[in-house]
């Protein structure tokens, strides 16, 4: 498949937010692309869990999927949703197409010889927050959007103001409660 | 959920992160009112916002690990070459790590590939398989040992032996690792590493991935050589080069490629020709961290890390551990000193110290459960190899006899059963057996060097050695005058003691000259004649200091030291040096590049210590009663060896108990009365030696460094600097107050 130009992408970003649920085809193995892109970088080094090479390589991705900066001004913030509602469900789809089950999680491998269900155990982390998610989205809707722009839209804290029209020190007041109730939900012992 | 409790939850949370840590209990007691339930999620919300989780990742990142992890499992089943990858059992900065099976050995090893970005250039490949190489020539329990380093369709690895156990790391993450385990630990670390640097191996990356704890509680220290794989990352690459882009770029970022720099010695960050001393430092770092349970260089950043690492000091470890002994803190803060010159010179030294406060903590522990268990106090613990923990010989019960009895003074002879076994016993029987080329024992006087020379020297030719003692002591003063008549004298002492047939007059050639002859005699008639592995003894080498050639001889010794570096076959592979002197010659040494010291293998010969001084009076029948007898007299005389065994030998011929004997030491015709007297003779010989022991007895002043050195190697004085200067021991203080003020 010919790469997608980003004013491509950007359209079936678009069209998918408007109910076209054929534009999902063609939007996840354009997302899979910089999945495996990014692995092939981690697998050729060292993999550290959240240094700022991490970090810088990820929006490098993020970059070349999504086009912030070409979308029309008054399309933004409503492009913003949906293209972090968007990478919620291929990465969550992602890791239960793995079949990675809803363990405890939040627990890092402990027993060498158990690295290498290293893999299993993020994938598990991964649809066990999408499940507390949608729990939190029960109680405080606007949380949860903070916590998709950011976490799987990769938004900065300015950019999730933007889009959902409050000031950053409500974004970051919101997320850090966010972030220690859903970490908090995912190291419980499962039941 | 209640709207309302959440809301209030909101609130609150907000509200707490904003006060300082230490008050939040107290804000949230009044805020709540009593409302347990909210005080409950809120005080578990803000628990879990100290704890790094998912949710400081991205999405995108997570789901491409779980990708890569997936990708590197693959292998999992593969041909690499003659291995069969079975399993990943780790992966990290060096790449991953599989259990594989060597097919052409049947053998499972663990496989080692190395990332390939770190082996695209040549030069780099060149120096890092030049290091893991002399790396596999190690030979240390506590060193994983490395079968092979090699290349298969561009992809380089490195098979090691297979370790059932886990690092460090994850030893220390759910718990904290006891205070003894921890010692335990660091002294194998510290172990792997004198063996290491004795090989001219700086590992470089010591940290807590790198460290591997058996199930058996042994370890094994990771990845000697590897560091040099990524050495000089550090230096950013060009940036023009602008078609290698983004890795590039940020694998050459400082600070991350090497990972954290939290285990980095000061001279590391900046990027400073590293040595021993900086896996010294790293030790500290783990150590400190595995006592206070916390790094001693934090920061948010890599950034931050190294500038505490450069300026700060860490806390005190009493503030995150109970119990921490003093003497520990002391370790660890010399290990931790940002100055190298301030370290520990030595990571032997530093390993010694562990050792000792080890035991000590061990026969604490015995000692306080004693009253409890009754029968037989073992002291091996799991976690001290077998090879360092000298085996005890038979305790006994009592003293039958007086005829059991020896004079006390000069060697203890061999098989008695005073003998006390130390650290220094094990070392030297190691390195004889390692055909070590010159070891040096030194040690204050009487603290037993002869002794230990003599048994080692035993233990050799019981292995099948050829054994040869020469005591400088009996070399005349003629003997001494010229390297001619020296050099003839050694030479005819080995003839002698070896019963050779050629001997060295025949041979002697006034035309070479002294040396060339001796060194010619050694290597012809000696190691030429002589098959076997020759051990040569020299006791009480500080004779040769104060002569004038002293250095040439030293010069020639080391020569042959370098000869074997450098040629596998030479025949001094097969000759041993083992050289004792007295700590107080030192000094004298003027050109110590001259001198063998800076080579070789060191044995430092110290006093006992309290363990020691236990045993000793279990095997002269217990003169003294119980514990706090044993301590009073660990006072009296200190660890002092001589001393230590002339009292009790005193207190049983005698049949005297520690009270009439404590009222006997200070006098002319006690038994320490000889020895005592030796002492205030040499000093006073000194006048300005004397004065400054007057000054220390008195409190006056702290010495000037030089006679603070000079009476702490003459064993007189004990401290850790001038400021801490005092006699060795009460028996000392009483006798030279008496005598000098």
């Amino acid at each position: 498949m010919a790469r997608q130009s980003v004013a491509e992408i950007t359209e079936l970003l678009l069209a998918w937010g408007n109910g076209e649920e054929a534009a999902l085809e063609q939007l996840t193995p354009l997302v899979y692309d910089e999945l495996h892109r990014l692995a092939r970088v981690y697998m050729a080094g060292e993999r550290p869990n959240h240094t700022l090479e991490t970090t810088a390589l990820i929006n490098e991705a993020y970059l070349r999927l999504i086009d912030w900066k070409n979308v029309q001004w008054q399309n933004r913030a409503h492009f913003y949703g949906v293209a972090a509602n968007l990478m919620r469900r291929i990465l969550v789809d992602f890791a239960r197409s793995r079949h990675y089950a809803k363990r405890g999680g939040g627990v890092p491998p402990v027993d060498f010889s158990e690295a290498m269900n290293k893999a299993e155990e993020k994938g598990a982390e991964l649809v066990a927050l999408d499940d507390a998610l949608t729990s939190l989205e029960a109680i405080d809707p606007r949380k949860c959007r903070v916590v998709e722009l950011r976490f799987f839209g990769g938004l900065s804290l300015e950019e999730t103001a933007e889009a959902l029209k409050i000031s950053p020190r409500t974004v970051l007041r919101e997320w850090n409660l966010a972030r220690a109730w859903l970490h908090r939900e995912l190291s419980a012992e499962p039941v | 959920m209640k709207p309302e409790l959440w809301e209030k939850i909101n609130e609150l949370y907000d509200a707490a992160l904003g006060c300082v840590p230490s008050q939040r209990g107290a804000f949230l007691a009044e805020a709540c009112a009593g409302n347990e339930e909210l005080r409950r999620e809120v005080e578990s919300l803000l628990v879990v916002s100290e704890r790094e989780g998912i949710l400081d990742s991205q999405a995108l990142g997570i789901a491409a690990q779980v990708l890569a992890d997936e990708a590197n499992q693959s292998l999992v089943g593969r041909k690499i070459g003659h291995f069969k990858i079975l399993t990943l059992i780790g992966s990290g900065g060096m790449g991953e790590v599989y259990e594989a099976l060597d097919v052409n050995l049947g053998r499972k090893v663990a496989l080692k590939l190395l990332p390939q970005r770190y082996t695209q250039e040549q030069e780099r490949v060149d120096r890092f398989k030049q290091e893991a190489r002399a790396a596999s020539a190690l030979n240390h329990p506590n060193i994983i040992t490395i079968f092979e380093i090699g290349e298969i369709d561009g992809l380089h690895f490195i098979a090691t032996e297979l370790i059932e156990g886990k690092t460090l790391r994850q030893l220390m993450a759910p718990d904290s690792i006891k205070l003894t385990a921890s010692l335990h630990i660091g002294i194998q670390v510290a172990a792997a590493l004198v063996e290491a640097h004795a090989a001219g191996i700086v590992h470089r990356d010591i940290k807590p991935e790198n460290i591997m704890v058996r199930h058996d509680d042994y370890v094994k220290v990771l990845d000697f050589g590897l560091a040099k794989l990524t050495e000089n990352y550090l230096v950013p690459e060009n940036p023009l080069d602008s078609e290698v882009s983004t890795h590039k770029k940020i694998y050459t970022d400082p600070g991350r490629i090497m990972g954290t720099p939290r285990y980095m010695s000061p001279e590391q960050v900046t990027g400073k020709q590293m040595d021993g001393r900086a896996d010294l430092f790293s030790l500290g770092v783990v150590l400190y961290e595995l006592v206070a349970g916390r790094p001693p260089f934090e920061g948010k950043s890599s950034g931050e890390i190294v500038a505490a690492i450069l300026n700060s000091y860490p806390p005190p470890l009493a503030r995150y551990a109970r119990n921490v002994p003093h003497e520990l803190e002391r370790i660890i803060s010399k290990a931790l000193e940002k100055d190298r010159e301030h370290r520990y010179q030595v990571v032997k030294d530093l390993w010694l110290d562990l050792k000792s406060l080890a035991l000590e903590l061990e026969i604490e522990a015995k000692l306080n459960h004693a009253g409890e268990r009754s029968g037989e106090i073992t002291l091996t613990s799991p976690l001290v190899q077998s090879a360092t923990a000298p085996s005890r010989p038979p305790s006994f019960s009592s003293v039958d006899s007086q005829e059991q009895l020896e004079p006390v003074g000069g060697a203890v002879p061999i098989g008695s059963k005073f003998y006390i076994l130390r650290m220094a016993d094990e070392n030297f029987r190691a390195a004889l057996v390692r055909r070590d080329s010159s070891v040096l024992i030194k040690g204050a006087r009487q603290v037993g060097k002869t002794s230990l020379l003599a048994r080692g020297l035993q233990q050799a030719r019981e292995a099948g050695a050829q054994v040869v003692l020469t005591d400088f002591q009996k070399l005349s003063s003629e003997q001494l005058t010229t390297t001619e008549a020296f050099y003839l004298a050694l030479a005819e002492i080995i003839a002698d003691q070896l019963d050779l047939s050629v001997l060295p007059e025949e041979v002697w050639n006034s035309r070479r000259g002294p040396s060339l002859n001796f060194e010619r005699y050694l290597r012809r008639e000696v190691l030429g004649k002589i098959p076997s592995h020759i051990v040569w003894g020299l006791d009480e080498i500080d004779r040769l200091f104060t002569c004038s050639f002293g250095s040439e001889v030293f010069g020639l010794f080391r020569s042959w030291h370098n000869e074997r570096a450098l040629d596998p076959q030479t025949p001094w592979q097969r000759l041993t040096l083992a050289m004792a002197y007295a700590t107080e010659a030192h000094l004298f040494i003027t050109d110590m590049n001259q001198s063998p010291f800076n080579v070789g293998t060191r044995i430092a010969l110290g006093d006992f210590n309290f363990e020691q001084v236990a045993e000793l009076n279990t095997r002269y029948g217990n003169p003294l009663k119980d514990k706090p007898e044993v301590a009073r007299y660990v006072r009296l005389v200190g660890g002092h060896p001589f001393l230590v065994r002339c009292g009790l030998h005193e207190m049983v011929s005698q049949k005297i108990d520690l009270t009439t004997l404590e009222s006997l030491v200070v006098q002319e015709e006690g038994p320490y009365g000889d020895h005592l007297r030796r002492i205030l003779l040499s000093l006073a010989q000194d006048p300005t030696l004397s004065a400054v022991v007057r000054g220390i007895l008195q409190g006056s002043a702290p010495p000037d460094a030089e006679s603070f050195y000079r009476l702490r190697s003459a064993g007189v004085m004990m401290g850790e600097s001038p400021r801490d200067v005092r006699p060795r021991c009460q028996l000392y203080a009483t006798y030279l107050e008496q005598h000098l003020l």
